[in-house]
């Protein structure tokens, strides 16, 4: 894992315009098709061919632009907001995506567990995650990260999250961090938009087309746990996750903050998140708090398990134990 | 009133015409953000608020000393500042345009800025800083431009006013309270989590935005024929003084706290802002420049032979901008995200397109500031023309 700045600078060169890289079509077509939204229906209707896009293009991006937030929309206004992102991506990327909007299933409560004896730093859990939830090959976006840690410490912010050699490594454990959806999330309550919430299923989540990129929440959580899209993600077709959710892996837009939903689009089909599957030592225990049959609540009651920054009190539902 | 913007010389032109060149110039680079996204900053996943931030942080601060002079007057009778209150309140709204602007630069997604009053979302302190810059930027104009229109007819301000005016004083200390709130609540931050973050952020403003009032009613002074006046200046130097000795005393409590107490989590940023930590510090060099013109500043203004003789005071008063704006700026913003919660040191610089937007929206608020004060002043002038 390089420094997420480094990374940054170079982005930085291969983006600047100045370079002489002619502008995408695709891309301009999009920020022009934005300008139109504001600049009114004149513009849309004066020119519907050719320079700005095709009029199906710039009719399903201005009913984008006015749509609601996601937690006010009727059924009906979910499904028709699926369809058109479904059309741009097609029109976007030559995509052909299913994006879901399933709810949270009544009596579940996602609750996350974390052995820190057997984790042994392979990162199979980051590239999964990346994969699965379409994140910027760009910027190297990734929402897990692993430290690894000298023997007489318990925190990861003694550790080494940028360690890049073989592992495990003789005298050295591993703990990882992502998103621990935090009941009191301290982010929640820093967005002025309403952009961001707690499902009843405990998952916090964005509404990425309502964030308007203020990045208050980044500055309020206690954790690390949020990205933002400094840039257009980019994600090559091919390796694209298609099956995806409102909430979760769809496809993001620059300028909107995005976080670990515990691969919402699963666990919402009653599959394990992204992370849990890859974990090659068994590692990561996933399940359902209510079920008092579930792997996670065993671990509650048999092992003995700490949270980072308890003190804080932002009631995560992730827990870190010990064999 | 607003014809007498369109009346000036040939140096009025030319110096807006600048200003309107650095605008052009800093919206073209806006455009280029626009499109392309935040990445062109020097923003990163652990320092997600930079410049623009620290630039907003600092001009909320000018913007609510206009309350400095509005107090002195309306409060306690000092007549003096009758003559400045409308350059202070103008300078208000120069400051507070300016940090819309800045937010507005700041955001990812700027065409959802309206998201924010869609669903008001009073649990969040960004909603209230929105709510009360707005209505600070409002009550300034409104207050401004009928004081002015009274005094342009010959006749007193209209009585009604007068509560929009006593109104604009908590209201000034609110925008900045506001906005130190909307650091001093967040759980996660070690070197924001202060209850001293709001007294400071008004200290600093006190001495931070009569620093600048002194320096333009120097610059009308000099460019008009209209004289804010000796006395209403050096008491201006005063307010000043006990301001900046505030700052670095509320200062110094930060400071006994974090290390008497020793506790790494809160020491951390101060040893990166000062000293740098695990070998990065790129920031040190402008702290100790910062807290060096605050004492220089100090020294200047308690020797009261120095804070009288208008020359020294302008020099200590450059001094106080300087050292508030590396301090608030710059310090304030940054020096909470490193280390970052993982205590990790990712270290922070402007980019150029970055400093050209920031450029872009201060020319903006001197080009409001300076067809308000031209207005201003011509009113000013005629009326005092008429008197004699």
């Amino acid at each position: 894992m390089k420094p997420g700045k480094h990374m940054d600078c170079q982005n930085r060169k291969e983006n600047s315009p100045l370079k002489g890289k002619p502008l995408g079509r695709r891309e301009f077509l999009k920020s022009t098709g934005k300008v139109a939204a504001l600049g009114g229906a004149a513009l849309a209707s004066g020119c519907g061919t050719g320079l700005i896009g095709s009029n199906e293009e710039l009719r399903l991006r201005w009913k984008e632009y006015f749509k609601g937030n996601y937690q006010l929309m009727t059924q009906a206004e979910k499904d028709e907001t699926i369809k058109r992102l479904e059309r741009l991506a097609k029109i976007d990327r030559g995509v052909d995506i299913q994006i879901s909007s399933k709810g949270p299933i009544e009596g579940v409560l996602f609750g996350y567990a974390f052995n820190v004896t057997r984790c042994e730093g392979f990162m199979e859990c980051v590239s999964a995650c990346v994969r699965e939830n379409n994140l910027d090959r760009k910027t190297q976006t990734q929402y897990v990260r692993i430290f690894e840690m000298e023997y007489g410490q318990m925190n990861p912010e003694s550790g080494n999250g940028k360690y890049f050699h073989e592992v495990p490594v003789e005298g050295h454990f591993y703990m990882g961090v992502q998103c621990f959806q935090c009941e009191s999330a301290p982010c929640i309550k820093a967005c002025p938009t309403k952009a961001t919430w707690r499902e009843p299923d405990g998952l916090v989540v964005v509404d990425y087309d309502w964030c308007i990129g203020c990045r208050y929440c980044m500055a309020a959580c206690p954790y690390w746990g949020r990205r933002f899209n400094w840039n257009t993600p980019v994600i090559p077709p091919e390796q694209m996750t298609k099956k995806q959710h409102y909430l979760g892996n769809r496809l993001r837009g620059k300028g909107q903050v995005e976080k670990c939903t515990f691969c919402v689009q699963r666990t919402r089909e009653g599959r394990l998140p992204a992370c849990v599957e890859a974990c090659p030592t068994g590692s990561r225990i996933f399940g359902n708090l209510l079920d008092p049959k579930s792997e996670i609540r065993f671990v509650l009651q048999n092992k003995k398990v700490f949270r980072l920054k308890e003190d804080l009190g932002t009631d995560p539902k992730f827990w870190y134990f010990i064999d | 009133m607003l014809e007498k913007a369109f009346v000036g010389g040939r140096k009025y032109w030319t110096w807006m015409a600048c200003l309107l060149g650095i605008m052009g110039l800093g919206f073209i680079m806006w455009l280029w953000q626009f499109r392309v996204g935040l990445g062109i900053t020097g923003l990163s996943r652990d320092v997600s608020w930079g410049f623009y931030i620290g630039q907003f942080t600092y001009l909320v601060g000018v913007a609510a000393a206009g309350v400095m002079v509005v107090i002195p007057y309306y409060i306690h009778n000092y007549k003096a500042f009758g003559r400045i209150t409308i350059l202070a309140e103008f300078m208000a709204v120069g400051a507070v345009s300016m940090c819309l602007l800045f937010i507005l630069v700041d955001l990812g997604n700027p065409v959802r800025a309206l998201n924010v009053m869609l669903h008001p979302t009073p649990g969040s302190v960004l909603f209230w800083d929105m709510i009360v810059l707005n209505g600070y930027l409002f009550l300034n104009i409104f207050i401004g431009w009928n004081v002015l229109s009274a005094e342009r007819k010959g006749s007193l301000p209209p009585g009604w006013i007068k509560p929009f005016i006593y109104l604009s004083i908590p209201w000034a200390i609110s925008i900045h309270t506001v906005t130190a709130y909307l650091y001093a609540g967040l759980p996660g931050r070690h070197f924001w989590l202060t209850a001293v973050m709001a007294p400071r952020f008004l200290s600093s403003a006190f001495c931070a935005g009569p620093s600048l009032l002194i320096l333009l009613c120097l610059i009308v002074r000099k460019t008009t024929r209209f004289d804010p006046g000796k006395e209403q200046i050096l008491t201006l130097g005063g307010i000043v003084a006990y301001a900046l000795i505030l700052n670095v005393f509320l200062f110094v409590c930060e400071l006994f706290t974090v290390f008497y107490s020793q506790i790494p989590g809160h020491m951390d940023h101060f040893t990166y802002l000062f000293f740098g930590l695990h070998g990065q510090g790129n920031l040190a060099p402008m702290m100790w420049a910062a807290f060096g013109l605050m004492a220089m500043a100090i020294i200047l203004l308690v020797i009261p032979a120095c804070r009288r003789d208008e020359g020294i005071l302008a020099v200590a008063c450059v001094l106080t901008i300087i050292g508030t704006w590396i301090d608030k700026g710059f310090g304030l913003v940054v020096g909470g995200f490193v280390p970052n919660p993982l205590h990790e040191v990712t270290e922070y610089w402007p980019t150029l397109p970055e400093a050209l937007i920031a450029l872009g929206v201060w020319a903006t608020g001197l080009l409001i500031i300076s067809v308000l004060y031209k207005v201003a002043t011509t009113v000013k002038e005629e009326g005092e023309q008429k008197r004699a």
